[in-house]
């Protein structure tokens, strides 16, 4: 118990967005209403976004509430209005035995994981970017100097598939006038 | 400084969380949202390594990640749209033409 | 500690706006009254000086109506979320020279990062009101806000590939030679005028509450106090559009052709909030200058007009900063 406590008072930002974040996410796969799930999963992702900011990852904590909330969350958002999904209550879930050997599986799963991050707690040599430097010369410099260096065609074919994206999207969704 | 492995636990359990809202759920929006849910899990993760192991390439990642993110539900947002026209609903348990 | 202290900036932040709405909404009757030749509103208090406070006490004091077959939880929610967001947009924008709340790294885009999170706001009133004219509305409001959300970003990229830094302050401190960006950026600095008038849901694109065709939009169903909410979440953005605008293109608190470090702040900050409400008396003159757009013009002129001008100003201003450099 001291040990929690010590760790809590140590980062009290991170526990409390951490289990507000597990709370929420909880909400968001129980709500029936895919409205209420998505609301919920913003919210969720707020409180992501305070969590990279404690690990000083400013840049990533802005575009994440641009990009998830600001973008990706809306066009949730607007399907759900557009085909009138909120007042859908004619959607039968699964029931009985399925739902629970869906649990346990998901439960197996995360015991795979935490031994797996018990397993590889600090093993790795360290890079060339430790917080200090990360501080002096900002953030989004250092993201931006490695993106436009090292990362460049990575970048290139992330923007043409942007692209591709959008014009899949507009042909997918478009109605044939047969 | 929070210890790695409390960050990681975090992820697991956001990343289970995702996992069981993908096996459950029969809406395929909520599936989306869920599946959503398990890269920012990944993503926090990638973030959470970079800044332990003194990197920038995690960051870089999840940048790419998000890039990738925006472009897939703007396509499967458009597929569900389809889906909807076609068939009036979008219980993910209905969609079996494929399945001979 | 921490926590008190900001606490104490969020009480002394919201004071402020608050009383900077009860100005603008005095401001915006006497100007329209001015443009249409009116008088405008002069019986409570010396010129009607006092003709806001008593509209803020009457809305105060109204009653909750709520739809019964509205989404209670997301009925509450969106007023809120509409006021809270613009606001905690002031964090970053520097006033004068070390005042200001934070100065962040990437000050910018999490001032960007907030106004496009401000959509959930009319989309929550809209579904939440269960009400068709609100939820029409709100639809048209996302789509207006996701398409001028791009040239509005894309438009200030030009300032920043300039400046070299996403800090505002830093931003001011490099116009301190009298070389405001508006003049390298005239293309980006209207760009953005128009995009944020209509992020702002300013006329003439107040398409998501036009009340010659939807009654009142988004928040037909509001009353009382969550309408006042909505009421100062508007001017709170467009205050924020204005300081932004201020501090990226015309300078922030600095005075052109005079050195600055002479001055003493309190001289800053009335530089600062001239500058502000120079904008905004724009933004209200543009009201009664335009008529508003239909809703396909409104969305072809976001995609086909300004993101396209503003990609060339992006380009262009590229190509000559890499030229200069090298």
């Amino acid at each position: 118990m001291e040990t929690v406590m010590s760790y809590f008072m140590l980062n009290p930002a991170f526990y409390i967005f951490a289990g507000l974040a597990v709370i929420l996410a909880i909400f968001m796969i129980t709500m029936p209403n895919p409205v209420y799930s998505a609301i919920f999963l913003v919210l969720t992702f707020f409180c992501i976004s305070v969590i990279y900011i404690t690990l000083e990852a400013e840049f990533i904590a802005a575009i994440q509430v641009l990009v998830y909330t600001g973008a990706i969350m809306v066009l949730f958002l607007f399907v759900i209005m557009l085909l009138n999904l909120g007042r859908d209550a004619d959607l039968v879930e699964h029931s009985g035995p399925m739902k629970y050997i869906s649990i346990i599986v998901a439960f197996a799963i995360l015991i795979q994981i935490g031994l797996a991050a018990k397993v590889t707690v600090n093993i790795g040599e360290k890079g060339m970017f430790p917080i200090e430097k990360i501080r002096e010369i900002g953030n989004t410099e250092a993201i931006a100097g490695l993106l436009f260096s090292d990362y460049l065609y990575p970048f290139e074919i992330a923007s043409i598939l942007l692209l591709l994206g959008m014009i899949g999207a507009i042909i997918i969704s478009k109605k044939r006038s047969e | 400084m929070v210890p790695l492995s409390h960050y990681l636990i975090f992820t697991a359990i956001l990343f289970t969380l995702g996992v069981i809202g993908v096996l459950t759920r029969r809406n395929a929006i909520v599936v989306f949202m869920s599946i959503e849910l398990m890269l920012n899990s990944v993503n926090l993760s990638m973030v959470t390594f970079a800044r332990f192991l003194n990197s920038m390439d995690g960051q870089i990642a999840v940048f790419l990640v998000m890039t990738v993110a925006a472009a897939e539900v703007a396509v499967g947002l458009a597929l569900i749209v389809a889906i909807y026209r076609k068939k009036e609903t979008i219980n993910i348990d209905e969609m079996h033409i494929m399945q001979g | 500690m921490d926590v008190i202290l900001g606490l104490l900036y969020v009480v002394i932040l919201f004071s402020l706006v608050a009383v900077q709405v009860l100005i603008l909404v005095f401001m915006e009757r006497k100007v329209s009254a001015w443009i249409q030749s009116r008088i405008g509103p002069n019986r409570v208090g010396p010129w009607g000086l006092l003709q806001t406070t008593a509209d803020i006490i009457k809305l105060i004091t109204k009653e909750n109506i709520r739809n019964i077959q509205s989404d209670k939880v997301i009925f509450f929610l969106a007023p809120i979320l509409a006021f809270v967001a613009p606001f905690a947009g002031f964090v970053t924008i520097p006033v004068a020279e070390n005042l200001g709340i934070q100065d962040l790294n990437m000050g910018a885009v999490y001032v960007f990062a907030l106004g496009s999170s401000m959509v959930f706001s009319v989309i929550w009133a809209g579904y939440g009101s269960n009400n068709r004219y609100a939820l029409i509305g709100a639809m048209r409001s996302a789509a207006q806000m996701i398409s001028y959300e791009i040239p509005l970003v894309t438009s200030v990229l030009g300032v920043f590939l300039i400046a070299g830094t996403l800090s505002m302050r830093e931003i001011v401190a490099l116009q301190e030679s009298g070389t405001w960006y508006v003049i390298y950026q005239p293309l980006g600095f209207i760009l953005f005028l128009v995009a944020a008038t209509a992020e702002a849901n300013r006329a003439p694109f107040d398409l998501p509450e036009a009340e010659s065709e939807l009654v009142a939009g988004f928040h037909t169903e509001y009353s009382g106090m969550k309408f006042a909410f909505f009421f100062l979440a508007e001017y709170t953005e467009m205050l924020v559009a204005c300081s932004l605008m201020t501090v990226l293109f015309l300078g922030g608190w600095l005075i052109p052709f005079v050195d600055n470090s002479q001055i003493p702040w309190w001289i800053h900050i009335f530089v600062f909030i001239f500058k502000v409400y120079s904008m905004i008396f724009l933004m209200m003159w543009f009201r009664w200058t335009f008529p508003r757009l239909r809703v396909d013009h409104l969305m072809q002129f976001g995609w086909k007009v300004l993101l396209p001008f503003a990609l060339v100003n992006l380009v262009v201003t590229g190509a000559v900063a890499l030229w200069l450099k090298s």
